[in-house]
């Protein structure tokens, strides 16, 4: 191709591009390298994404024209896991890169379950090394029935329990339930199970 | 000062330096005193966040010669900045720019000029969208903004010309960047005395 073939090409490309924009876009993949599966929205898209797994797309940035225009965006990001705390960020995706978001595990979760025959009226925890139990992590007016399951997401490290159940409102503790990040605990509870556990892990009232 | 802004004051001020030429007349070419219509049909695209392929705006320009070269006057129309269709519906987004503008001619040829333009007021932005956002804008509004020119334009039969231009627009769009868009324009032009 000649010379002048190729400024005519050039000039050609130059008029089609001034008369269009270029369309910018760039991937976005969202890693899950958290323990548990996560649930949330990227971009208002209502994702699940397994544990290992990754969920990837591409996002339309917009219209540039030479010097004008965007060349990345902000795509939301929100959810949770049960080793990972709720959350909601802004990434920022290039145009023509790949944009790696990695989910990653930050907390801990007691997987709670009614194995009892009486509801729980309320469940409360504490750090082991502190002196008050907090408020009824149960919603308002709610109790867990016999056989129902309630996740607990705790920072790591050493907690209590204190779990009011029946009609009577009899209250039981299990004490140094160890948390590590990552970690789902079973807790299969009823009175017991918790005895089970031996001194000093449950202390009966 | 963010980086889009940046990008637009790097437009205007190469109008500006293009406003450093020659002054003269061509030939069936508004003179001092008298008036200009400019009738005006684009492409028009914007140049934003989740903008698609542009359309069509309708514009029309009137201004009165300060001097041989230099008009001031107003400005107005409807660019369709953005358009996609989804399923039966279009979605759009529709500009409605009312300028102040000054344009400044240069004479190169016989019948032959070329012109810079500069231009603030206000744009009412119409926006058709269910989607996403165009710009970081969802709903109609009046904002400030402005607008650079560059062009041509060619005199026939004394008082009509037709002529082309490239226009860069640009306006606050309520959000951290402003909105800009341009239009590839084609004049057709009438001299009244």
């Amino acid at each position: 191709m000649g010379t002048k073939n190729m400024r005519v090409l050039l000039a050609i490309v130059a008029i089609a591009a001034s008369l269009t924009g270029c369309s910018q876009e760039g991937d976005l993949v969202v890693k899950n390298d958290a323990t548990t599966e996560f649930e949330g929205y990227v971009e208002d898209q209502f994702v699940m994404i397994a544990p290992g797994e990754q969920y990837s797309t591409t996002i339309y940035i917009g219209k540039n024209f030479t010097l004008v225009g965007p060349t990345d965006i902000g795509v939301p990001i929100s959810g949770s896991a049960w080793t990972k705390k709720s959350f909601s960020i802004t990434m920022w995706v290039a145009s023509g890169e790949q944009n790696t978001f990695t989910i990653d595990d930050d907390i801990g979760a007691l997987d709670f379950k009614n194995n009892y025959s009486l509801s729980i009226n309320e469940i409360s925890v504490k750090m082991c090394d502190g002196t008050s139990f907090g408020s009824n992590l149960l919603e308002i007016g709610h109790k867990l029935a016999p056989g129902d399951e309630k996740l607990i997401q705790l920072s790591p490290g050493c907690w209590d329990v204190l779990v009011n159940y029946g009609r009577e409102e009899n209250l039981d503790t299990v004490t140094a339930i160890t948390i590590d990040i990552g970690q789902v605990v079973e807790f299969p509870w009823d009175p017991d199970y918790v005895l089970s556990l031996g001194p000093p892990a449950a202390i009966k009232r | 000062m963010d980086s889009e802004m940046r990008k637009a004051n790097l437009f205007v001020g190469i109008f500006l330096l293009c406003c450093i030429s020659f002054a003269g007349s061509a030939l069936g070419q508004a003179v001092q005193s008298q008036y200009v219509a400019d009738f005006g049909a684009a492409f028009t695209q914007a140049t934003v966040t989740k903008a698609r392929m542009g359309f069509v705006g309708l514009d029309l320009q009137v201004g009165k010669m300060l001097t041989n070269n230099v008009s001031v006057g107003l400005s107005t129309g409807y660019d369709v900045v953005s358009m996609r269709k989804i399923g039966s519906v279009y979605e759009r987004m529709g500009i409605i720019p009312i300028l102040a503008k000054a344009k400044m001619y240069f004479t190169f040829a016989p019948l032959m000029q070329a012109h810079a333009s500069l231009a603030g007021g206000v744009y009412q932005s119409v926006p058709h969208l269910d989607t996403d956002p165009i710009g970081g804008i969802w709903n109609s509004d009046i904002q400030p903004g402005g607008a650079a020119g560059i062009g041509f334009d060619y005199w026939f039969l004394g008082r009509q010309g037709i002529g082309a231009e490239f226009e860069y627009n640009f306006f606050d769009s309520g959000g951290d960047s402003p909105f800009s868009y341009f239009a590839l324009r084609l004049n057709y032009s009438i001299i009244k005395i």
